[in-house]
């Protein structure tokens, strides 16, 4: 399932780093429509979402329910078919998008022909949780299970939500892009943020080890989050058709995000401290602060964009492209490889080349930052030059072009680190194989041997 | 909190509670908007767009336009929308209701189309720009659409295709040869061309027009007072 997840994120990665590319030289690889940005851009960013981040994080949420608690997998079949017919929903679904059956909803291009399927497995999947998922959980006071059961549940619901109000029983105009927006808000900061929270606190722990410091604390990010993060949808709106009382409160949840994001740091703060004062090492602690760091940014840069001041100026811009990267690249993606890390070298019983696994998630989150300052740049400039009736809009484009520029750049530094973390998944299988599967066939081989010999 | 239950009801009330506000809220204000008579004019806004527009819409959608374009005017207090001229007033809820999906865009890489039927009315001048942006505008970043038309050899006694609209270019890679729009780029420049939200109604008066009507009605009342 990891590595399935691992060959869409290559994928998905150097199709956006292609889309990014074609943003500013349009005519690059031809002028075919298959490629063109308005085709690529939504099918690179399906496949990351729907073919990487939402299959591993429910891997991981589901390994992390029964490793953590010692339970059986039951009915291991039910969720391989549900896995199964995602991923070929999700195929048929990016074919679609570049052959132009897109919905023309963002973050929602599947084709519904390509949607029903993952519907399908979404359900397969809910009830398979609700009936067997977590039988074997019993300590509800442990807040990490709270993490990885909101996962297993939220996705489903929103992405169920969402579908059937802005794809099948479409609701009227400006309705499907309020639905769209709470569903774009949901996956990234409240699904994200419990999946990417949840790996970052047990891993850097070591899993199972180590309970919070302060449970109190982390109750209070959880509830705070989901409360607050998906009211903030109403401030991806700002600017547009919309009442003002809608724009008044998703500004108000923005700023209120805050307050998860604190709750945050002082547990991680803490917990690092603990760590140090019993003489234990924080497992890649450049990694955890660094995705804090992208997940701290974003909510900042949500906040302050709520300023009149600096709204006017950074509505429809690239600003807040910048902050969904710095939600999907920097936080979401890094933890989801940090997590597939854990949980290969965990289940496989075999060592990761560390500098390699170092190499990789380095050069992901420096391609992250610079795709999110560009776009932060990028997106000022482009907004302070569209706010100036006396800019033509060839002189804006061409300003903003060396921001996307810098941006195309991260997107190359991206692939080469998630390139560098295939080929170390690649050889982790091929060393499981080695180990596991050679033994057996070496015998498998030998007894044929013997038995022609004795045939002879 | 020590059993599944009382985590499973709160959690669902939190999300249950988001979904409400952000969906079903929005949907009980702005689901039952109708079109709107203009007094003035007798015209039903938004009107309904002709079946090549429709088609248009389709094409719009299919090519991803809505992710360079946007079609929103914000009000002049939120930047400078009006004062480039996209529009004569900021967009509303009802400018979309016959839009599906609305296709709104969340970001500008090229200009607001909210309003271009009303500041480009040449068909032509569209069919150009889709088939070579940068004739129009040089360096302009938008991508060609050519798959759109047919290139051909120009017959040497003038075009065949009276009845279509060939593009005459003085451009050195297409020079003897005629540039035909297929159907879909009819259909989509039509679509361009049926993208106007400038009817002024209610909830759509620009604050400071709003005031001015209205003191122009009072003082009108005040004159046919005898």
């Amino acid at each position: 399932m990891l590595a399935v997840a691992t060959c869409w994120l290559v994928v998905s990665v150097f199709a956006m780093a292609l889309a990014s590319i074609k943003l500013n030289a349009p005519e690059f690889l031809g002028t075919s429509c298959f490629l063109s940005y308005g085709r690529l851009q939504p099918a690179a960013l399906n496949a990351l979402v729907f073919g990487f981040c939402v299959p591993v994080g429910h891997a991981v949420a589901v390994w992390g329910l029964f490793a953590g608690t010692g339970a059986p997998l039951p009915r291991k079949d039910v969720m391989l078919t549900s896995w199964a017919v995602w991923n070929v929903g999700l195929l048929i679904g990016t074919i679609g998008i570049l052959r132009g059956d897109g919905t023309g909803i963002e973050w929602l291009e599947l084709p519904g022909y390509a949607s029903r399927m993952l519907i399908v497995s979404v359900l397969i999947f809910a009830v398979w949780v609700l009936r067997s998922g977590w039988r074997g959980c019993n300590d509800w006071n442990d807040v990490r299970l709270w993490w990885c059961v909101g996962v297993l549940l939220l996705f489903p619901w929103i992405y169920g939500a969402a579908l059937v109000g802005s794809v099948y029983a479409q609701v009227r105009g400006v309705l499907a892009a309020v639905t769209q927006a709470w569903f774009v808000q949901m996956l990234l900061v409240v699904w994200g943020g419990f999946f990417a929270l949840g790996v970052l606190l047990s891993y850097s722990t070591g899993t199972g080890a180590q309970t919070l410091v302060s449970d109190r604390v982390a109750r209070f990010a959880f509830w705070t989050l989901v409360l607050f993060g998906g009211v903030g949808a109403f401030q991806r709106l700002q600017g547009g058709p919309f009442p003002v009382w809608m724009i008044a409160v998703g500004n108000a949840s923005a700023v209120l995000c805050l307050l998860p994001l604190c709750a945050v740091l002082i547990s991680f703060r803490s917990m690092f401290g603990e760590q140090r004062a019993k003489g234990k090492t924080v497992g890649s602690r450049g990694i955890v602060v660094s995705a804090l760091g992208f997940y701290g940014l974003a909510l900042v840069l949500a906040a302050v964009s709520c300023f009149h001041s600096v709204g006017r100026v950074v509505q429809f811009t690239t600003y807040r492209q910048a902050i969904d990267m710095s939600l999907l690249i920097g936080f979401l993606v890094p933890s989801l490889l940090y997590a597939i890390h854990g949980i290969m070298q965990i289940d496989a019983g075999l060592r990761w080349s560390g500098q390699g696994l170092q190499r990789a998630l380095f050069l992901t989150v420096a391609g992250g930052a610079l795709i999110v300052a560009g776009l932060v740049i990028g997106g000022v400039v482009q907004g302070v030059g569209w706010n100036d009736p006396a800019v033509s809009v060839a002189d804006v484009t061409r300003r903003t072009g060396k921001w996307l520029d810098m941006t195309a750049a991260g997107w190359v530094l991206v692939s080469c680190g998630i390139v560098w973390f295939a080929v170390q998944v690649c050889m982790l299988i091929a060393g499981g194989f080695r180990l596991i599967l050679w033994p057996v066939a070496r015998v498998w081989f030998q007894a044929d041997i013997a038995e022609k010999e004795a045939g002879a | 909190m020590t059993s599944r239950y009382p985590f499973l009801l709160f959690f669902a009330l939190a999300i249950a509670a988001s979904w409400l506000v952000v969906v079903v809220w929005p949907h009980l204000q702005l689901g039952g908007l109708e079109p709107v008579t203009i007094e003035e004019t007798g015209v039903v806004y938004p009107p309904i767009r002709s079946g090549e527009a429709l088609v248009g819409a389709e094409i719009y959608r299919s090519l991803g336009c809505q992710y360079c374009h946007t079609r929103q005017v914000r009000p002049s207090t939120m930047g400078a929308d009006i004062a480039r001229g996209w529009g004569r007033r900021r967009t509303v809820a009802r400018d979309y209701i016959r839009d599906q999906p609305p296709m709104l865009g969340s970001v500008r890489f090229g200009p607001d189309l909210a309003n271009l039927g009303c500041r480009e009315t040449n068909a032509a001048a569209l069919l150009l720009r889709l088939y070579k942006p940068s004739a129009i505008v040089p360096l302009s970043t938008m991508p060609s659409y050519r798959h759109l038309f047919h290139v051909r050899p120009a017959p040497a006694g003038g075009s065949e295709w009276r009845n279509s609209l060939a593009l005459r270019m003085n451009l050195s890679s297409d020079q003897g040869s005629e540039v035909i729009p297929r159907a879909e780029a009819r259909a989509l420049v039509s679509y361009l061309l049926s993208l106007k939200a400038d009817e002024l109604f209610l909830e759509a008066y620009p604050r400071e027009d709003l005031q001015t009507t209205n003191s122009a009605r009072g003082m009108d009342k005040a004159r046919a007072l005898p």
